[in-house]
């Protein structure tokens, strides 16, 4: 069970050039390079800091900071599970000519927007400073999150890159969970403007937990509850167990389905 | 069906636990693909099929069957047969892409794939690139690489192209590329899809030769090609596929003889 992961160990040299090539092909060409990867949240910042100052009279400082301390992980969460969908299919290049460990691919999804993950964190900490909002020392957590985040996502992405090779329209239908599962997370509206009863069910939705090891600390100033550590941590690992034992176990029969 | 052992395994440790250099032992391998319909693959497909009670019929197809086959250090083995009679199929079971389905492969040596030419290369990349890509796919780090490229430009002729992205080369210049880094990579199972046939005679010579000195080092080489001339002269071995089962194995004169003979 555990041979796929040495496998990956010695393909590291690989699994690096995929990850750069995807990051270099992606700003090839273009003068601003990096700064692309900046440019869509700072465009979502804008628009929807605009609609909820100007219409809904919320306060830009506070707002602001709140949505995108939660704008910034989800991004994370969506954009891998969504790649994530086609990193098999979307390199059958790789997957049907040569031979190297199956997992390196949507493995490197996760790498890839770890980068971005990394550009966005940095974003929200400019945006508290530029706001003048207060830095807490509860920002120490966020590494912690980013860690349990990416394992999450990835051990989803696993699953998910297999489910993609054997559906072909399993990436439509993530999209759209996905898309729906947003608006169920506390990111463009604050939990406390829920119902209590509502609130019970948030905590049904999985990516919450893992949102709060943002949002608690950079907006709230404080550490997320141990409670949610525990939690985030059991789904983190759950996920991941799941995604891997799914994806080594199914992945022999990949090229049936390529 | 039997109990399939993935053969990579096998090839965790680098150097050949044996002293018999470099193996590929093929027991009873047979590879079957599965004919799906665009509702076999999607989920609203299954969910439709599902309320209208259709039976979704399987095809089943037999790529490969049967097919048993010992290689051993110095072999140099032609595989002839018409399209679609297992050949890239085979190719892809000894390089490990695909685990059969029943039987089981066993491969002793570093194996370096050159499945279909290029076929791992990114067209986006320049030529050097490619060329550490290629050496990333084998497990060669990047000091390594960079020390094996004076060759490697050496051989592939490319000049200024070597640091064009491939996608403006001819389909021989790809080959040329692939060929030299591949050779490079001191393969000890070189298998090698139709890439003699690409190259200009230059080139082609030029490859026989790098090739033949793998040869005499110990290597095993599989060579795939419609070339029957190639496959007689060059090889000491040819294994004629048939409807994916063996047809014919032995020197190379003798099956391309009985090939030509019986199926052209």
């Amino acid at each position: 069970m555990l041979t796929p992961l040495r496998e990956l160990f010695r393909y590291r040299e690989f699994f690096a050039q995929i990850v750069l090539q995807q990051i270099r092909t992606r700003y090839r060409g273009s003068v601003l390079g990096f700064l692309w990867t900046l440019l869509n949240p700072l465009m979502v910042f804008l628009s929807l800091s605009f609609i909820f100052s100007y219409i809904n009279h919320w306060d830009l400082k506070t707002f602001g900071v709140y949505f995108f301390s939660g704008y910034v992980p989800w991004t994370f969460f969506s954009n891998v599970t969504l790649g994530a969908t086609s990193a098999i299919v979307g390199n059958s290049l790789y997957v049907t000519r040569i031979y190297a460990p199956r997992l390196i691919f949507p493995l490197a999804t996760v790498a890839v927007n770890l980068v971005d993950l990394g550009a966005g964190l940095a974003i929200l900490a400019a945006l508290v400073l530029i706001m003048g909002a207060p830095v807490a020392a509860a920002w120490v957590v966020v590494p912690l999150g980013v860690l349990l985040l990416a394992l999450f996502a990835a051990g989803l992405g696993l699953l998910f890159a297999a489910m993609g090779v054997f559906f072909r329209d399993f990436q439509f239908l993530w999209s759209n969970v996905a898309f729906l599962l947003f608006f169920l997370c506390p990111i463009l509206y604050p939990v406390e403007r829920l119902p209590p009863s509502a609130r019970e069910y948030m905590q049904l939705n999985p990516v919450v937990p893992f949102l709060q090891f943002f949002q608690e600390p950079v907006f709230g100033g404080k550490m997320p509850s141990l409670e949610t550590v525990f939690y985030a941590l059991f789904l983190a690992v759950a996920a991941a167990v799941a995604g891997y034992a799914t994806f080594v176990r199914t992945e022999r029969r990949f090229y049936l389905y390529i | 069906m039997q109990a399939v052992k993935s053969p990579r395994a096998k090839r965790a440790g680098s150097p050949s636990p044996e002293a018999g250099g470099p193996s590929v032992v093929l027991d009873n391998v047979g590879v079957r693909y599965r004919l799906l319909t665009e509702d076999q693959r999607t989920i609203k497909g299954r969910v439709l099929g599902l309320l209208s009670q259709r039976a979704s019929a399987k095809a089943d197809f037999w790529a490969l069957r049967s097919v048993s086959l010992a290689i051993r250090s110095g072999d140099v083995l032609g595989v002839i047969g018409p399209n679609g009679s297992g050949k890239s199929t085979l190719l892809r079971v000894l390089s490990s892409v695909i685990s059969p389905t029943e039987g089981r492969c066993t491969v002793q040596g570093r194996l370096t794939p050159l499945l279909e030419l290029g076929g791992a290369f990114n067209f986006e990349l320049t030529g050097r690139e490619n060329a550490y890509l290629l050496g990333a796919i084998f497990q060669k780090s990047r000091k390594e690489m960079s020390e094996l490229l004076p060759k490697i430009v050496n051989f592939c002729e490319l000049g200024p192209f070597f640091d064009v992205p491939i996608k403006a080369y001819s389909s021989g210049m790809v080959a040329r590329l692939a060929f030299a880094v591949s050779a490079q990579l001191d393969p000890e199972i070189l298998v090698l899809d139709e890439v003699m046939s690409v190259g200009d005679e230059h080139f082609q010579h030029k490859s026989l030769m790098r090739t033949r000195k793998l040869i005499e080092a110990g290597s095993i080489v599989v060579i795939v090609s419609h070339n029957l001339d190639l496959i007689g002269h060059f090889c000491n071995r040819a294994i004629w596929l048939s409807k994916g089962r063996l047809a014919a194995d032995g020197k190379p004169g003798e099956v391309v003889a009985r090939y030509r003979r019986e199926s052209l």
